[in-house]
């Protein structure tokens, strides 16, 4: 005797049939299917472990009054597949997605479980997509879920679009660039606003010193702290701390040049040729400079930071 | 409970003066013991032996609710025919000798190696400043 193995295959996916009703009625197919396949890749994103959903039908239907009575879903309905009926019918109610479940026994038929969702269902959500209603009644319909849990798959769903939107929306950036590059003007600007203020401080308190003596009066009046950044080089605010030094000490400025690391700096600088002795003598015995910074750095910072 | 700030300027001090964390830097020195580490109202003549090492307080910077700094300055000096290599090598020690967590209650860090350079007031000298800092809210 030769037994013969019986082989049953697993199934491979979980169908879904879509079911166009009234197609009288005005609607965009092509754009109806791009919202239920991306319910469909919905699901499969938030239960990968499951058969995925996939559509292998489509079919048409005409009934008379859609909303006078539900019983039209069993003839639409196939057995072991989902059907999705969308339903166009006027301005009051633009769609209608049904499906099949068990989460509402209402509209549920054995052996092909059926349920609705149209606009009204989606209030909390305002001009929820079709796709949203869909996702929404495939929690029910598969996984039977409450109606608080679908809502929340409807709003996740709407989000999920709307970032597809934006995704879609970002191939140009031109605009956002352009938006940037403002902002980051701005901000500049606004640092060395707030700079400016506690450069001016640092500026007044060098040149008040009591650190050192100051035989010509030089020392002091070419004390300077100024703000260098875009449209500001400090070469005015320079040659007139030049100017000072050797309007009262002739002969003994001297300059040297630096390079900006960042974008908004402050220069704190006295150009006399002497200076630098000051600065290190005696272990900084008569040094203005250094601990002038030491004294600012941290409100420099904070008030570039802030920007006032 | 109120923390004074600034006895951390003498904590600093004496970290390399008296504590066991600068005797690697207290060894270094020309005179190699304690006498080479000075206070900044002690450089004057005679000067200890070379190298040595001399510490100048700075300001202590921000405000009274917001993160200040305690600042303190080594300046390394040196013979001239020596160059800067042993002032170097003193750079280095001070620095070990001040881990972040040197000081209680808030943090240490050396915020500056200045550039090396002359005293003109102290017969050429060399010289350079290694700066650190205590940071804490108070």
């Amino acid at each position: 005797m030769i037994f013969l193995p019986l082989l049953i295959a697993p199934p491979t996916q979980a169908p879904v049939c879509l079911v166009w009703v009234n197609t009288g009625e005005p609607i965009d197919r092509a754009q109806a299917r791009v919202e239920v396949a991306q319910a469909l890749a919905f699901w499969a994103d938030a239960r990968p472990a499951d058969l995925p959903l996939v559509m292998v039908r489509e079919d048409s239907a005409t009934v008379a009054d859609a909303y006078g009575s539900w019983a039209w879903l069993r003839a639409l309905a196939r057995p072991g597949c989902l059907t999705v009926a969308i339903v166009a019918n006027g301005a009051s109610h633009r769609y209608v997605a049904l499906g099949g479940g068990v989460a509402a026994p209402a509209y549920s038929w054995p052996g092909h479980r059926a349920l609705y969702a149209s606009d009204w269902a989606g209030a909390a959500y305002a001009h929820a997509p079709l796709g949203a209603q869909v996702a929404h009644e495939l929690g029910h319909a598969r996984y039977g879920l409450p109606d608080c849990a679908c809502a929340t798959i409807m709003g996740d769903y709407v989000g999920a679009w709307r970032r597809w939107q934006e995704v879609a929306m970002s191939t140009d950036i031109s605009d956002l660039l352009a938006r940037l590059d403002a902002y980051e003007a701005y901000a500049l600007a606004q640092a060395q606003r707030g700079a400016a203020a506690v450069a001016g401080e640092a500026e007044q308190a060098m040149q008040s010193t009591l650190a050192h003596g100051d035989v010509t009066g030089a020392t002091r009046a070419g004390y300077r702290a100024y703000v260098v950044g875009p449209g500001q080089s400090g070469a005015s605010e320079l040659a007139g701390a030049v100017a000072a030094v050797e309007a009262l000490n002739p002969g003994h400025s001297a300059t040297s040049s630096g390079r900006l690391a960042g974008d908004v700096g402050v220069v704190m600088t006295c150009p006399t040729d002497y200076q630098a002795d000051l600065e290190k003598q005696q272990a900084g015995l008569k040094a203005v400079l250094g601990p002038t910074l030491d004294a600012f750095r941290d409100e420099l910072t904070a008030r570039a930071a802030r920007g006032s | 409970m109120t923390i004074a700030l600034t006895p951390n300027r003498a904590l600093l001090y004496a970290r390399l003066k008296s504590d066991a964390a600068g005797a690697a830097v207290r060894a270094a020195t020309g005179a190699g013991d304690a006498s080479g580490v000075i206070p900044a109202h002690l450089l004057r003549k005679p000067l200890p032996a070379r190298p040595f090492v001399c510490a100048r307080a700075g300001v202590i910077s921000g405000q009274s609710d917001s993160m200040r700094g305690v600042v303190l300055t080594w300046w390394v000096y040196d013979q001239p025919e020596q160059g800067y290599a042993r002032i170097d090598a003193l750079i280095d020690l001070v620095s070990a000798a001040y881990p972040i967590d040197a000081l209680a209650w808030g943090e240490t860090r050396v915020t500056l190696i200045g550039q090396q350079a002359e005293d003109s007031s102290l017969d050429g000298l060399l010289l350079c400043p290694i700066q650190v800092t205590y940071l804490r809210r108070a």
